[in-house]
């Protein structure tokens, strides 16, 4: 039993700690962050529910995988920014399932240039985060701030960035919940309620 | 005087003497701790098959067998393999690293699975770390070619590229991959990576043709036998 106990503390060490007080919630915690832009939460998703990652950026790429499964997991997942030969792509692996995606070149320069400057989101830092399967969890999301908005006109003018809009996300939910909110939006768009 | 006798024998059944009392107590005492110790080993047990996937650590159990994990990935085209290699069962057997870039199935015979290797390396007894770096062509530029190397330990052992036309069309179909340290008898072939380029399919989607050679990635470790 001791023995057992030593292995759970120094695996907990290199994947971080995980309480599932609530076995029908999701559940996460950031548990690396080798980098600014490299990012590992640990994540326990529950059963019976099919799981969309998504990804949107300003201007340009969205898109979302599906991490399908019927019964709880729990495992790491990774966000990271890799930047190589001049171009930037962002990867998101989760267990087998992995997915990548072009950045915008001038979106990316802006990024690298001024990460430091942006407000900066980033699900789980602090405290474990439990949420209903109900919700859309953002695990990072990237807000142009108001005194970078001119800089950001300059440089992303094709963008047609507005202070406080968000430049770039990763949203983590159930197909539901994602199902639930596009018909939310595309009532709000035909002017009616839902 | 009768009926006292039966009161006496009735209340004497449910007497208990303080030792008695003392040894129940402990028995209880003793079975419900083995009760909750077991519990607890096997919620322990539970969460440590939960973290070890995580981790992925190659796990030497029988220094006569071949281990092998794939690591963790941190990008999405990271493919780092964690592998042991055993002494020689007999003093000319020599574990190889295999690649092959084109004629790959996804069954077969032995030798049809695992083809004449494209480029091999000598493995050396003990633990090693082997990578497969890939960059593909540019789709914008018929010149260009697709990139295959393979490292060792850090080092660059085996060297390949391919035109543009080797792969018409996007994607790939994976078979498989040794995602928890597994252990492998030293005289088998361990199949690391299958690849087989997509082709279009019939419903005008993408697949690797059944029972079809096509190019893609082997890599393996051979025995050598």
């Amino acid at each position: 039993m001791a023995v057992l106990k030593l292995e759970q503390q120094r695996l907990e060490q290199l994947v971080g700690q995980l309480k599932i007080d609530n076995p029908d919630k999701m559940q996460l915690k950031m548990v690396q962050r080798p980098s600014r832009d490299h990012i590992v939460w640990r994540i326990y998703l529950p059963g019976n529910q099919n799981w969309r990652l998504a990804e949107n950026s300003v201007g340009g790429s969205s898109g979302w995988s599906s991490l399908g499964k019927s019964r709880a997991t729990e495992g790491l997942l990774r966000f990271r920014i890799d930047r190589d030969d001049g171009k930037s792509k962002i990867h998101l692996i989760r267990n087998n399932v992995s997915s990548t995606t072009s950045l915008q070149p001038e979106l990316a320069d802006f990024l690298e240039a001024h990460w430091d400057e942006l407000d900066v989101k980033i699900a789980g830092v602090d405290a474990q985060i439990t949420e209903s399967v109900n919700a859309i969890i953002p695990l990072i999301e990237i807000r142009l701030p108001a005194a970078l908005k001119s800089l950001a006109d300059k440089e992303l003018s094709n963008l047609g960035l507005q202070t406080s809009a968000t430049i770039f996300q990763v949203i983590l939910g159930s197909e539901k919940a994602f199902e639930d909110r596009e018909k939310l939006e595309q009532a709000k768009q035909n002017g009616g309620s839902p | 005087m009768n009926d006292q006798a039966c009161e006496k024998s009735v209340n004497r059944r449910w007497q208990l003497s303080l030792s008695t009392m003392l040894l129940l107590v402990t028995l209880f005492a003793v079975g419900a701790g083995f009760v909750k110790a077991r519990h607890d080993r096997n919620e322990l047990q539970r969460l440590l098959a939960t973290l070890r996937p995580m981790t992925r650590e190659l796990s030497v159990d029988n220094p006569t067998q071949i281990a092998v994990v794939r690591r963790v990935p941190t990008l999405s085209n990271e493919l780092i393999f964690d592998a042991y290699i055993p002494k020689p069962l007999v003093p000319t057997q020599v574990h190889r690293l295999c690649l092959v870039l084109e004629e790959i199935v996804d069954s077969g015979p032995f030798d049809v699975l695992f083809p004449q290797p494209t480029g091999s390396f000598d493995l050396q007894p003990g633990i090693h770390s082997i990578e497969l770096r890939s960059t593909e062509a540019d789709k914008n530029d018929v010149n260009s070619e697709h990139r295959f190397v393979v490292l060792v330990d850090g080092e660059t052992v085996i060297k390949a590229k391919r035109p543009a036309v080797w792969q018409a069309s996007n994607g790939w179909t994976s078979y498989g991959t040794i995602s928890q340290s597994q252990a492998f008898d030293a005289k088998e072939a361990v199949q690391l990576l299958r690849r087989r380029n997509n082709e279009p399919n019939k419903n005008f989607s993408l697949s690797a043709p059944a029972k079809k050679p096509t190019n893609g990635v082997l890599l393996w470790i051979d025995s050598g036998d």
